[in-house]
């Protein structure tokens, strides 16, 4: 999952980053409203965190922009801007959620799972797959009830691939959702994590579309 | 309204004068009545006197007379009396009692007397048979004057009271409106800071509402900055508080030592963060308090050395060249705390927005015609031209400060240099390529050179 975090507090912004790649998410970190709506145009995210007083461009503006552009990626609003009006602005600028500072980093993380969920058009965190079941919280994954141990990056790439059966993903759309800007990317990284997944979750699970990427088929 | 020591009510005061000026009126009138009426009571009376000796005169010798021939009567209240000498010396006539009677002066015509204590008018004329006199008390015709002038000033005395009436009633009236504008005033919510009205008051009036709404304007706007400053402190201190909370939790959840150790770094910076601005924020509404510290001389180089100093270890921190090019030994009058925080809070700045190995370059010139000047440079990113009217506003963050500081800094410099008269200029350094921040000690301040 491609996170992009939007939060012009160093501090704030340092420490969510941290939390948020320690949750396996791949997260830009902007800090302004120009940057913020740079990386909205050209990079494809699958949720967005967006603080509202921002540097150059207002967040309420990011998010309008974004909008007018037709983008269905769920935003969360973290703000300091309490104020019940402003909480009605942001919500029907577009905006999916809104927390208001100072948050709890638990909560935090519970809300950007529950639009992600939404997002793929769950509505709860345990789903099952054929003969796999998955816990979006724990990050566990059970193969016939039996649990499998995922690296956190093959759980990103299964995650990924799980979230929209029947999807062609490229690789490099995998390697969009495993890496942050600032992350060394090998080339053949998403192939490693693909023979890796198939080892541990059986050969037919992650199909090859040849010249296209992978799908997980449909059940 | 809780000062009652000077107050004087304009009402009473009206009224007392407007009431002492027609009495006092009244009583002149009475006065003046009485000595018109003395006058006329005179000239009539010496009339009736000459009158009545021309008339004895040509009638006698009346034989017999009533002995005591008394003229008074009620209506004209002329008191004569008369009395008639032969030729020999004789009193052939007297109509006087004995005891009132005036003995015969030796003088023609009108005289006036002083027989035994009282004033007497004596008109004396000769004719051939011997010397009439007419006698007439001055106290009765005093007497008749009071009461003619008493006659006069009755409808004056009279209307008196009714015209006292009419003027309370006119002050009375005229004065409503203060007492309403007064009214209007007490019944007044705390916060109603709304203007009074004007319609209907008189034109003195006008003035003094309009003052008192213009004060009402002045107040409403400091309340509603105060409001808006503590709105904004409230805000701010989110983004710490937020910063706080996260890195606990980012603390709790740390699974290795290395991570434990960072996020109680960041723990701490955050608390030092917190702490910065809380300061700043106290000394930001203590330089926009209205009190404050007496005013001395100040010897502003040594307060640059201490400035200095306070940043020192942050500049040696982040290899900061900082240091000074030419420092003046010049006093200026100012509160020495605040002009220290003044140049701290530059220094600071400069400091914080100069990357690694850079250059902080400060001096203190006195001028012979400009006064006093700072000046603080750096080989920063300087400040935008953008920026520049609004790097005084509370909280207000260049797009290329990266919120490092509180936003405060700049605002409390404005407060101070507001306080001591200084003007701020911004521009960027021609030597340096960054921010240079000039302060200019405005002649309201005069510069005291004292260099030794």
């Amino acid at each position: 999952m491609r996170l992009l975090l939007v939060e012009d507090d160093h501090m704030i912004g340092e420490t969510v980053l941290d939390q948020l790649r320690h949750e396996n998410y791949a997260v830009d970190w902007v800090r302004d409203g120009a940057t913020a709506r740079d990386a909205l145009r050209h990079e494809s995210y699958d949720l967005v965190i967006l603080d509202l007083g921002l540097p150059k461009t207002d967040g309420l503006d990011v998010l309008k922009t974004l909008r007018a552009s037709k983008s269905k990626v769920p935003v969360l609003i973290a703000t300091a801007r309490d104020g019940i009006e402003q909480r009605i602005l942001g919500l029907d600028a577009g905006a999916d959620d809104y927390l208001v500072k100072p948050y709890d980093l638990h909560e935090l993380l519970a809300r950007i799972r529950a639009l992600l969920r939404r997002s793929f058009g769950r509505s709860q965190a345990l789903y099952e797959y054929r003969n796999l079941s998955f816990n979006t919280i724990s990050k566990e994954v059970l193969l016939n009830g039996e649990p499998v141990a995922l690296s956190s990056r093959e759980w990103a790439v299964l995650e990924a691939l799980v979230a929209r059966p029947g999807t062609i993903l490229s690789r490099t759309q995998l390697e969009d959702k495993l890496f942050a800007w600032k992350d060394d990317i090998n080339s053949n990284a998403v192939e490693v994590y693909i023979h890796g997944l198939r080892k541990k979750l059986g050969n037919d699970f992650i199909q090859t579309v040849r010249g296209l990427g992978y799908v997980v088929p449909r059940s | 309204m809780t000062e009652h020591l000077t107050v004087y009510s304009l009402r009473r005061r009206l009224l007392f004068w407007l009431f002492a000026a027609i009495t006092l009126g009244v009583l002149i009138q009475a006065g003046v009545s009485y000595r018109v009426a003395l006058d006329e009571v005179d000239l009539l009376s010496d009339y009736h006197m000459e009158h009545m000796a021309l008339a004895i005169k040509g009638g006698l010798p009346p034989p017999v007379m009533p002995d005591e021939l008394e003229t008074e009567t009620e209506d004209d209240g002329f008191d004569l009396s008369i009395q008639a000498w032969n030729q020999d010396g004789e009193r052939v006539l007297g109509t006087a009692s004995a005891a009132s009677r005036v003995p015969r002066h030796p003088v023609l015509g009108f005289s006036t007397l002083d027989v035994d204590g009282r004033a007497v008018r004596v008109f004396v004329i000769r004719h051939e048979h011997g010397v009439i006199q007419v006698t007439n008390d001055i106290s009765s015709r005093n007497t008749l004057a009071r009461k003619l002038a008493w006659r006069t000033s009755t409808p004056v005395v009279l209307m008196a009271p009714v015209l006292l009436l009419g003027v309370w009633w006119l002050v009375s009236v005229s004065l409503r409106p203060i007492e309403e504008a007064r009214a209007q005033v007490a019944d007044r919510a705390p916060n109603d800071l709304s203007p009074l009205p004007r319609s209907g008051l008189p034109s003195e009036l006008l003035p003094f509402i309009d003052e008192i709404n213009s004060l009402f304007e002045r107040i409403r706007h400091h309340l509603s900055s105060q409001q808006q400053f503590i709105a904004d402190a409230a805000h701010e201190l989110r983004s710490p508080l937020t910063a706080l909370r996260l890195q606990v939790q980012g603390q709790q959840r740390a699974q290795s030592d290395d991570d434990r150790d960072m996020a109680n770094r960041r723990l701490l910076a955050g608390i030092d963060r917190s702490t910065r601005l809380i300061e700043q924020l106290l000394a930001l509404a203590r330089q926009e308090s209205p009190e404050g510290a007496p005013t001395v001389s100040v010897a502003l180089s040594q307060l640059m050395r201490l400035a200095i100093s306070d940043v020192f270890p942050m500049a040696q921190d982040r290899h900061i060249d900082i240091g000074a090019d030419h420092i003046s030994e010049v006093h200026v009058q100012g509160q020495p705390e605040a002009l220290r925080m003044l140049l701290r809070n530059l220094l600071d700045n400069a400091v914080k927005y100069t990357p690694e190995h850079g250059t902080v370059s400060v001096s203190v010139v006195s001028g012979s015609t400009k006064g006093v000047s700072v000046k603080v440079e750096d080989s920063g990113a300087g400040i935008h031209p953008n920026d520049r009217p609004r790097v005084f506003d509370r909280f207000y963050r260049g797009a290329s400060s990266g919120a490092l500081g509180s936003g405060l800094g700049l605002s409390i410099v404005k407060a101070i240099a507001d306080r001591h008269g200084i003007k701020v200029e911004i521009g960027t350094s021609s030597r340096l390529g960054g921010a240079q921040i000039t302060l200019h000690f405005t002649s309201e301040n005069p510069p005291q050179d004292r260099s030794s």
